[in-house]
C-alpha cells in the first residue's frame, strides 16, 4: 500500500512528465484502435453487401428438386436458428398478344416465396411485396423488360402474359431487385412469380429443366463457410464425388469479387498488424524509456534497503497506471473521432459504411495499455536487478545478465506479440509470417543502425565544430542513438510496408485507364455477320469494342504428356473441363499485360512450316495447369491438330469486363477456323438501351445480347468501394505510424534536455545548440527512415508475392513524403525540446530527477 | 460342355467374320464422317474417347468397318447460325456422309424456330449439292420452355427431313434425356453412359445408311 501511495505521489508531483506520458502513449493506441475498428467495420460492410448479392448466408441448389431426405441433411448442420427461402427459376418462352397480334419471347422465371430475400429487398414501383404474388398469378418485371414485352401494370390487355397454361398479370414493376445475376450471364430478363403459382404453369413436369434453390439465413457469427465445406464432404460421401448439389456462400458469389475481397481482408490482416506493431513499438519504447530514467532512483531505493520485490512493484504500479490513464483516453477519444470519419473524410471513405469502435481493437489497445508494461519491461527489470546499485548510479551499462536470462525474459513478450499479430492478422500463417518478418527487419535494421553509428564517427572528424559536437554525441551515447535508429528505423518500414501494396492492389482493382465500361456482352456473332454487323453499329448511338473471335477446341498434351484440368472438387462434380475457348488479336487490350516472356509474333504464321506457332497464355491458368515458358502445346481444333509454343504469359484484368480468353494464338493459325465473335458495347444512353437490345435481335436474331449492366454496376461499385478504402486506411495507418515516429521521438528529445542544458550551462548559444540539435535528430531520423524505406520495398514485394498474386508497385511519391515527414518530425520535436530547455532555468533542469 | 463347344463357335465365328472384314476393308474405298454438332456431340465434361462419336468409331472398328472415318466436328455453346460455315470448312476433309446434330443451344436460347430450320436447311443444301450424304439428329426441348416452342421445335426436325428427304434420327437424347443416372450434375449433358446409348442410336443410322 505505501508503494502504492508514493507511486502516485511521484506522478502527480511529476504533472507534466506524466501528462507528456499518458499523451504520447493515448496517440498510438487511439491510431491503433481507428484503424483497428475501420478495418472491421468495413470488413462488416462488405461482407453484407456479398451476403445481399447472394440474399443468403449459404445457398444449396440443384437442377432437380432436392430430396427431402437430403433437405433433413442439410438442416441438421444448420442448427435451430436459421431462416430458410425456397425458389425455382427456369427458362420460359412466354407469349403476350399486344394490339392482337402474339408475341413470344424468352424469358427467366423467377417463382419465389414469401420469405424471399433473406438479405436486401426488392424496390417496387408501386411498393407490392412477395406475398402478393403467391394468391393470385401476378408478376413482378422491371420496367425494361415490361417495355420490350409491351407491358403495362393494371389489369388491362397490355398487362397480361402466358406462363405456361396460366395468364399472369403485371402487378408492379421491380425498380432493383435482390438477385444481380453475378453468378452466371442471363440469357434473358428475368420475371418474378410466387412459387404457389408454379403448378399451374404446367411448365414444371418430368424433362423440365429447372433450378431448384434453398436459401438458409443463419445466425449471426455462425461460420457458413465451414457448414458449406461440411455439407460439400458429407454429400460427396453420399454421392461417391458426384454430389448433385451445388453449395455456396457469399465468398463464393462471383470469383471476381471473391478475389478482390480475399485481397481485402489480406490487406486488411496486414494494416492491423502493421498497426499493432506500431503501437507496440511506440507503447514498448515508452515503458522503457521510462523504466531507464527510473535507474537512479532505483539504485537509491535498492541502496537503502528496498526490497527487488518492492521496487519492481512500485514501478510497475506506476507503469501500469500511467497506462491504464493513457488507454482510457485513447478508448474515450475513439468514441468520440471514429464515428466522426464519415463526416470528417467525406469523399474519401466509402459512402453508407457504419463505423463503430471495434471491441476486440479496444480489448488490445486496453491490454496493450495495461499489462504492456509488466510485458515489455520485464527483460529491462531483469537487467537493473541483476546489476549492482553503484554500478547502476554510475550508469555504467549493463553487462551481468547471462545470455539465457535475457533470452528468458524476452519470451513473454514474444508470445503474447505473436498470439495478437495472429489474431489482428485473422489467420495463423499471415500472422506468423507478418512476425518472422519483423523479426527479420529488426535484425537488419540493428546491423544497418550499427554501420550508421560507425559512420557517425567518421562525421564526427568534421572541422565544423557544430557538427563535430552533434555528431561525436550520436556516436558517445552509441547505445542511445542505436536504439533511437531501430525504433524510428522500424516505425518507418511499416509504415512505409503499406503504400507500396496498396499501389500494387489498387491498380489491379480500379477499372483501367480508356476502359469503356460496357452495357452489352454479345455472343453468337457468326464470321460473315462480323462486318454487317460493324456496319450496322455504326449507325446506332453506342460504341462496339474488342470484337474478338472465339475459336473452340482441346488441349491434347503438354510437353507430350497428357493435358488435364486440375480435378479440384467443383471441377470434378461439373464434369472435367477439356475444352477451351481461344482467339486472336494484332494488338493487346488495354485490360492485358505481358509480365514474362516476349510478345508473340505479329508475322502470318505458315501452315506448311512445320514449326509451333506462338501462344500468349493468362498467366493463373498457366499457374493452375502448371504451364510453363517455352513448353509445347498440342491442340485439336474442330479435327485438325496443331502445335504451339508458350512464348508469354499475359495478365489479364478480369474487372474489365471485355472478350479475354486463357490463350491467344499467333495470327494465322484460327483465321480460317469456323468460328464466332463476342463483343462489347458501351456507352449506351440509359433510355435507348433496350430500343438498342430490340434492333439487334430483330436484325440478327442469333445474337444473343446479355445485359452486364447492373453486374457491371455491381462489381465495379463494390471494386471502387474496396479501392477507396484501401487508400483510406493507407492513410490512417501512415498518420497513425508517423504519430507514433512523433511520440517516440518527442520522448527522445524530452530525455535529451540535460544535454542541452549541460551545453547551455557551458556557455554554448541557443543557435548553435539548436543547430547541435536538429543535426543529431535530423540525421538519425532521415538515415533511419532512407534504410528503412529502402528496407520496406523489399519485404512488401515478398508480401506481395506471398498474399496478393504479385501486386506491387513503388510508391516514390509517398516513400519521399514518409521519409521528408520522419526527418522534419525529428526534428520538430527536437527544436521545441532545445527550446523549452533553453526556456528554462539549468538549475530546475538539474535538480527535476526523471 | 455344351457352354464349352457354344463358346468355341461363338470364337471361330468372330474370327471368320473379322477376318472377312478385315479382307473388304483392305479392298474398300475410306469413308469419311463428320459429326457436325455441339457440347452434346463434343463431349463436354467427358473425355474425348468417352464421347459417341469415338464410341461409334471404335465400334465400327471392331466390327471389322476400320476404312471408315469419323470426325467430330462438334463445338460447345454452338448454334445453326455458324452451321454452314463449319461445313465449308469441313468440305476440304471430303467427307462422305454428314451427321447434323444442331439445335439443341438455338431452343435453350429460345431462338427463332424460323431461323434455325432456315439455317439447317442451307446447310442440308451444301452438303446435298457437294453429294454427302447427310444425317439430321433431331432433338427436344424441355417442357419448361412451353408447349408451343416445344413442338415447334421438335417438328422442324421432321419437317426438314422431309423436305429434304434425308434421313432423321428422331431424338438424339433418346433413352438418355432426363434420366439423372445418365446424365451429368447439370442434368443436360450425357455422362459416359449416356454417351454409350447415344452411340448405340447413332451407329444405328449409320449402319442404315452404309
Amino acid at each position: 500500500m505505501l508503494w502504492m501511495t508514493l507511486g502516485v505521489r511521484d506522478l502527480l508531483k511529476n504533472k507534466g512528465f506524466s501528462f507528456f506520458f499518458v499523451l504520447n502513449l493515448s496517440l498510438g493506441l487511439a491510431g491503433f484502435i481507428a484503424i483497428h475498428s475501420f478495418g472491421r467495420s468495413l470488413d462488416r460492410h462488405f461482407d453484407t453487401n456479398l451476403k445481399e448479392i447472394l440474399t443468403a448466408d449459404l445457398v444449396v441448389a440443384a437442377n432437380r428438386a432436392i430430396a427431402a431426405k437430403d433437405l433433413e441433411r442439410i438442416n441438421s448442420f444448420l442448427g435451430n436458428d436459421y431462416t430458410h427461402s425456397r425458389q425455382v427459376s427456369f427458362y420460359s418462352m412466354i407469349r403476350t398478344t399486344i394490339r392482337n397480334q402474339a408475341h413470344t419471347r424468352l424469358v427467366r422465371v423467377m417463382a419465389i416465396d414469401n420469405s424471399y430475400p433473406l438479405y436486401g429487398a426488392f424496390e417496387m414501383a408501386q411498393g407490392s411485396t412477395p406475398t402478393d404474388l403467391q394468391t393470385r398469378p401476378y408478376v413482378f418485371m422491371s420496367t425494361d423488360t415490361a417495355y420490350a414485352l409491351g407491358l403495362e401494370p393494371g389489369s388491362g390487355k397490355n398487362s397480361t402474359l402466358d406462363i405456361g397454361e396460366q395468364a399472369f398479370i403485371l402487378k408492379d414493376h421491380v425498380v432493383s431487385d435482390p438477385e444481380n445475376s453475378l453468378t452466371s450471364f442471363s440469357f434473358a430478363p428475368r420475371i418474378y412469380i410466387g412459387i404457389d403459382q408454379l403448378d399451374r404453369t404446367g411448365l414444371i413436369r418430368y424433362g423440365s429443366r429447372i433450378w431448384v434453390s434453398h436459401f438458409y439465413r443463419l445466425a449471426p457469427d455462425t461460420d457458413a463457410d465451414q457448414i458449406s465445406k461440411r455439407l460439400k464432404d458429407r454429400f460427396s460421401q453420399l454421392y461417391k464425388d458426384q454430389p448433385p448439389y451445388y453449395i455456396y456462400t457469399s465468398n463464393d458469389v462471383n470469383r471476381r469479387l471473391g478475389r478482390l475481397t480475399r485481397y481485402f481482408t489480406s490487406y486488411m490482416g496486414l494494416v492491423s498488424v502493421v498497426t499493432l506493431f506500431l503501437a507496440g513499438i511506440a507503447t514498448a519504447y515508452l515503458f522503457r524509456g521510462y523504466l531507464n530514467l527510473k535507474r537512479k532512483e532505483m539504485a537509491i531505493l535498492m541502496s537503502v534497503g528496498g526490497s527487488k520485490q518492492s521496487i519492481w512493484f512500485y514501478i510497475s504500479f506506476q507503469l501500469i497506471l500511467l497506462g491504464t490513464a493513457a488507454s482510457f483516453l485513447a478508448t474515450l477519444a475513439s468514441f468520440f473521432i471514429i464515428p466522426a470519419f464519415p463526416m470528417i473524410f467525406k469523399g474519401l471513405i466509402p459512402d453508407n459504411v457504419i463505423l463503430s469502435v471495434s471491441p476486440s481493437a479496444l480489448a488490445l489497445a486496453m491490454g496493450l495499455g495495461m499489462a504492456g508494461s509488466m510485458i515489455f519491461c520485464l527483460p529491462v527489470f531483469i537487467q537493473i536487478f541483476d546489476i549492482k546499485p553503484l554500478m547502476l548510479l554510475r550508469g555504467t551499462p549493463d553487462t551481468a545478465t547471462s545470455w539465457l536470462k535475457q533470452v528468458l525474459s524476452l519470451l513473454p513478450g514474444v508470445t503474447a506479440f505473436v498470439m495478437i499479430s495472429i489474431y489482428a492478422a485473422g489467420k495463423l500463417k499471415t500472422g506468423l509470417v507478418f512476425v518472422g518478418g519483423f523479426t527479420l527487419a529488426i535484425g537488419v535494421l540493428f546491423l544497418i543502425g550499427q554501420g550508421f553509428v560507425q559512420a557517425c564517427k567518421r562525421l564526427s572528424q568534421s572541422r565544423t565544430p557544430v557538427v563535430k559536437i552533434a555528431f561525436r554525441n550520436l556516436y558517445r551515447n552509441q547505445w542511445t542513438s542505436l536504439s533511437i535508429f531501430v525504433t524510428i528505423a522500424l516505425g518507418t518500414f511499416l509504415i512505409s510496408l503499406i503504400p507500396q501494396v496498396q499501389n500494387g492492389l489498387q491498380t489491379e482493382i480500379i477499372k483501367p485507364d480508356g476502359l469503356k465500361i460496357p452495357v452489352f456482352f454479345l455472343v453468337d456473332i457468326q464470321d460473315e455477320q462480323k462486318a454487317p454487323f460493324v456496319a450496322f453499329m455504326e449507325k446506332q448511338d453506342a460504341i462496339i469494342s474488342n470484337l474478338s473471335p472465339m475459336v473452340r477446341g482441346r488441349i491434347l498434351k503438354r510437353n507430350n504428356q497428357p493435358f488435364h484440368q486440375r480435378s479440384d472438387e467443383s471441377r470434378r462434380r461439373r464434369g472435367r473441363r477439356l475444352e477451351f475457348n481461344f482467339s486472336f488479336r494484332e494488338t493487346l487490350d488495354v485490360s492485358e499485360t505481358i509480365t514474362q516472356g516476349d510478345p508473340i509474333s505479329t508475322e502470318y504464321w505458315d501452315w506448311e512450316s512445320n514449326t509451333p506457332f506462338d501462344i500468349s497464355v493468362e498467366e493463373s491458368f498457366a499457374k493452375e495447369n502448371k504451364i510453363a515458358l517455352n513448353d509445347i502445346l498440342e491442340f485439336e481444333i474442330q479435327g485438325i491438330p496443331f502445335t504451339g509454343q508458350v512464348k508469354n504469359f499475359r495478365k489479364v484484368r478480369w474487372n474489365s469486363f471485355q472478350p479475354n480468353f486463357f490463350l491467344l494464338f499467333q495470327n494465322g493459325v484460327l483465321n480460317d477456323a469456323p468460328k464466332t465473335h463476342l463483343a462489347a458495347i458501351s456507352q449506351v444512353p440509359m433510355d435507348q438501351r433496350q430500343q438498342l437490345k430490340n434492333r439487334i435481335v430483330d436484325q440478327f436474331p442469333n445474337i444473343s445480347v446479355i445485359d452486364v449492366t447492373q453486374m457491371a454496376n455491381t462489381i465495379l461499385g463494390i471494386s471502387n468501394k474496396l479501392s477507396l478504402s484501401i487508400r483510406f486506411m493507407a492513410w490512417l495507418a501512415i498518420a497513425a505510424g508517423l504519430i507514433s515516429i512523433f511520440s517516440i521521438a518527442r520522448h527522445e528529445a524530452w530525455k535529451n534536455r540535460n544535454q542541452i542544458n549541460l551545453l547551455k550551462v557551458l556557455g554554448s548559444e541557443y543557435p548553435a545548440i539548436r543547430a547541435i540539435t536538429l543535426i543529431e535528430f535530423g540525421v538519425i531520423g532521415f538515415a533511419a527512415a532512407l534504410f528503412a524505406i529502402l528496407l520496406s520495398y523489399g519485404f512488401s514485394f515478398g508480401i506481395s508475392w506471398y498474399f496478393f498474386d504479385n501486386l506491387w508497385q513503388i510508391n516514390g511519391i509517398i516513400s519521399i513524403l514518409i521519409l521528408i515527414l520522419t526527418t522534419l518530425i525529428c526534428m520538430g520535436t527536437a527544436l521545441s525540446a532545445s527550446r523549452k530547455v533553453m526556456n528554462t532555468k539549468p538549475i530546475h533542469l538539474l535538480t527535476s530527477g526523471t | 460342355m455344351i457352354h464349352s463347344r457354344v463358346n468355341r463357335f461363338i470364337l471361330a465365328a468372330l474370327f471368320f467374320t473379322s477376318v472377312i472384314a478385315n479382307a473388304s476393308h483392305a479392298a474398300g474405298k475410306p469413308y469419311h464422317i463428320v459429326i457436325l454438332g455441339d457440347s452434346l456431340s463434343s463431349g463436354l465434361g467427358v473425355e474425348p474417347e468417352q464421347a459417341y462419336p469415338s464410341l461409334v468409331q471404335v465400334r465400327l472398328k471392331s466390327s471389322g468397318r476400320d476404312h471408315i472415318k469419323i470426325t467430330n466436328a462438334s463445338i460447345s455453346g454452338s448454334t445453326t447460325a455458324g452451321a454452314v460455315s463449319r461445313l465449308k470448312w469441313f468440305l476440304r476433309a471430303k467427307p462422305d456422309m454428314v451427321i447434323l446434330a444442331l439445335g439443341a443451344n438455338d431452343g435453350l436460347r429460345g431462338l427463332s424456330i424460323k431461323e434455325m430450320e432456315q439455317n439447317l436447311g442451307a446447310c442440308i443444301e451444301l452438303a446435298l449439292d457437294k453429294q454427302i450424304k447427310t444425317v439430321l439428329a433431331g432433338m427436344k426441348i424441355p417442357p419448361n420452355y412451353g408447349q408451343e416452342y416445344t413442338r415447334a421445335f421438335e417438328t422442324a426436325f421432321e419437317n426438314l427431313s422431309r423436305t429434304y428427304d434425308i434421313p432423321l434420327i428422331p431424338f438424339l437424347l433418346k433413352d438418355v434425356a432426363g434420366k439423372s443416372g445418365l446424365n451429368q450434375a447439370d442434368g443436360i449433358h450425357p455422362n459416359a453412359d449416356g454417351h454409350k446409348i447415344i452411340a448405340r442410336t447413332v451407329l444405328e443410322t449409320i449402319l442404315e445408311q452404309l
